[in-house]
């Protein structure tokens, strides 16, 4: 006489311990990418934010180009960096160059620093050469700094421009 | 003869489905725990995605005009803007509703917030965008050129 005895079917331990590892190494992929993600979105929203900064200094420095030239003044140097602070000049508002470095949004740092500009000659044509050389009293170099913290990297971003005294 | 053995009668006993009942809404808490904020994050990434487009739209847009603009009209401090042309034509950049408009035209959704401050040579522009899972603010500056 055969006897064959029917054992009623299920999950071993092992193949339930298999499944829970299978499916959270799955959820932590997930959340991990999720994860990422959202690092990097704050990161190009606060990349964009700078951009905005930055060019927001640069065209200060066009509007100091334009309305005071003086303004832009040699003392803001690579060691003593200003930043734009806008003041009421009778019923309009003006910018006004301060010493030292300015925080945006407790994130971002930024910075004008204001060269003088050396030319090949003095008289026309000549070209733009590292300094020294002959000083053109008409022309500044006005370099706009940002820096800020991205992905746990330090980031900086730059802008030169010249600017030109107008007769 | 073949003679089978059943070690149980079939069908779940009570605590068998109690047991799977209580595995399966926990299993099912923990994936909505986990696809929720998961979901969220990729909706507030479009989201702020779709406004970085309009911030930039609206930017460079006034940017345009304001680069060849002779002069801005009064008052110096406003939520609208009235540019002035070389040839006295003016542009008018304002908020209506929602929507940040030029001369009638449509130029940024989803803005709650904008204010315009005018200097001597330059205009400072401030705006809020928001949508339901996203929001930022910017304040940037744009000069007229040498005219």
């Amino acid at each position: 006489m055969k006897k064959t005895i029917i054992r009623k079917k299920g999950f071993g331990l092992i193949e339930v311990l298999v499944g829970i590892a299978i499916s959270s190494t799955l959820c932590f992929i997930f959340l991990d990418s999720m994860w990422q993600a959202g690092r990097i979105n704050r990161a190009s929203k606060a990349e964009w934010q700078s951009s905005m900064y930055l060019r927001e200094l640069a065209e200060i420095a066009r509007d100091l180009e334009n309305s005071d030239w003086n303004e832009l003044s040699l003392s803001c140097t690579e060691t003593l960096p200003c930043h734009p602070v806008p003041v009421v000049s009778g019923s309009a508002f003006v910018w006004t160059l301060a010493s030292g470095e300015e925080i945006l949004d407790e994130k971002f740092t930024r910075s004008l620093v204001v060269e003088e500009v050396c030319r090949s000659s003095v008289s026309f044509p000549n070209t733009i050469v590292p300094c020294p050389g002959t000083i053109d009293p008409d022309t500044k170099r006005a370099t706009a700094k940002i820096r800020w913290e991205s992905l746990e990297v330090a980031r900086e971003e730059t802008i030169t421009l010249y600017s030109y005294k107008l007769q | 003869m073949k003679k089978f053995y059943h070690s149980h009668s079939s069908g779940f006993t009570l605590v068998e489905v109690l047991i799977s009942l209580a595995l399966g809404a926990f299993v099912s808490i923990m994936t909505l725990m986990i696809l929720t904020p998961g979901l969220r994050h990729v909706r507030e990434m479009r989201e702020s995605e779709r406004l970085h487009a309009n911030a930039v739209e609206l930017v460079e847009t006034v940017s345009y005009y304001v680069k060849q603009s002779k002069d801005f009209k009064d008052p110096v401090s406003s939520s609208k803007l009235e540019i002035l042309f070389a040839d006295g034509t003016i542009a008018t950049v304002e908020k209506i509703g929602g929507n940040v408009t030029l001369d009638g035209q449509n130029i940024a959704t989803s803005t709650t917030n904008l204010a315009f401050r005018q200097f001597e040579k330059s205009v400072q522009m401030s705006f809020t965008m928001k949508s339901m899972t996203s929001e930022f603010s910017a304040t940037t500056t744009i000069a007229r050129r040498n005219n």
